[in-house]
Parts: structure tokens; sequence; C-alpha cells
């Protein structure tokens, strides 16, 4: 059980999902703590907390905890895990529970819940790629 | 005469076949997807206002 930072989260996740084009992490008063190169933290963090607001609306009985909107040229992906929020831009068409799952993996080895954010896991080849 | 008109003919056909096909295909590829802490989920209706905000929100970066 190890605890990892942000940056070495990020770096971990962008690892095991070769189909993240840019990701955040971002604190509960919407500040990025880590982000991957050549991205703009401050709007993904925007986009993420603007998905949120709207995803709140559609049924606010309920906490939403993932967005994924996947669009013609990209998806874009938004976990939430008590007060962090994972953000991240795809390819067009991932393998969207694969993604869900690495995010959230992310976020729980910040969190230290018990399962380090580096677990490997076998993957089958994305037929897009082969 | 007639023989040219069958050629345009033949080509609109073609060009609304290809539009009706790329606009049918747009429908299947944009989608909004909500999972909620109690562990369901809720794929928002084509036309529904948070359905278009989420799609616009997302296409902004």
């Amino acid at each position: 059980m190890r605890r990892v930072d942000a940056g070495e989260a990020l770096g971990d996740l962008t690892r095991l999902s070769p189909e993240i084009e840019s990701a955040a992490i971002v604190d509960d008063s919407g500040a990025p703590l880590a982000v991957t190169a050549g991205a703009d933290g401050e709007e993904l963090a925007r986009m993420a907390a603007e998905i949120l607001d709207i995803a709140a609306a559609v049924d606010p009985a309920r906490s939403v905890e993932r967005v994924e909107v996947r669009l013609r040229s990209r998806s874009m992906f938004v976990v939430r895990a008590g007060e962090r929020v994972a953000v991240a831009t795809t390819r067009p068409e991932p393998p969207a529970a694969l993604v869900v799952h690495d995010l959230r993996t992310c976020l729980t080895g910040l969190g230290a819940v018990g399962r380090p954010a580096t677990a490997k896991r076998k993957r089958k080849q994305d037929p897009v790629d082969a | 005469m007639r023989r040219l008109l069958r050629i345009v003919a033949l080509g609109a056909l073609v060009a609304w076949l290809l539009r009706w096909r790329s606009a049918a295909g747009a429908h299947d590829v944009e989608q909004v997807t909500i999972g909620f802490a109690d562990g369901s989920s809720r794929v928002l209706d084509v036309g529904s206002p948070e359905r278009e905000l989420l799609l616009a929100a997302a296409g902004g970066a």
C-alpha cells in the first residue's frame, strides 16, 4: 500500500492508457494538481467543473460520479472520487470502461485507499490500433 | 439529352445517400453517459438540453 502524488498518478495513468491524449487531476477547489505534458490544466479543470455542474442538473437527487461525453473527434471523461476529480480527453471511440477504470485507479492511488495506482492489468489489443 | 438527365439524377441520388449516411453516423457517434454514485448510469436522449450542453462543454478545448 503506498500513496502516490498527483504527478506520479497521472504518469501511471498515461502509461496504462495510451488512448488518453490529455488529462488532469483537480482538487475540490477546482485547482489542477497535475496535468499531462502539453495540456492546459486550467482549461481542463474549468471544463470538468462545467461538465459536472450540468450533469448534476440531470438528476439533482443523485450524486454524479462520472460523465462520459463521446464526440466525433474525441471523447472526454470526468470521474469524481471524494474531493478529487480526474478529467481526460481521448482519441475517438476509446474503450470507455477501461478509461473510467484507469481514471478511478488513478484517484484511488491518490487517496491511498489500499490499492497502488500502478496496479497492472492485462488488456486486449484495441482493434482500432491493430 | 436524356442520357445527361439520367446521369444528373443518379449523381443527385448518390449525394443524398452520402449525406443521409453521414447524418446517421453522427447520431451514432455522439453520446453522453452519466454515472451516479449508486452505481446506476443514464444515457442522455438525443435532443435533451443537458445533452446538448454537455456536448458543447466537452467540445470546447
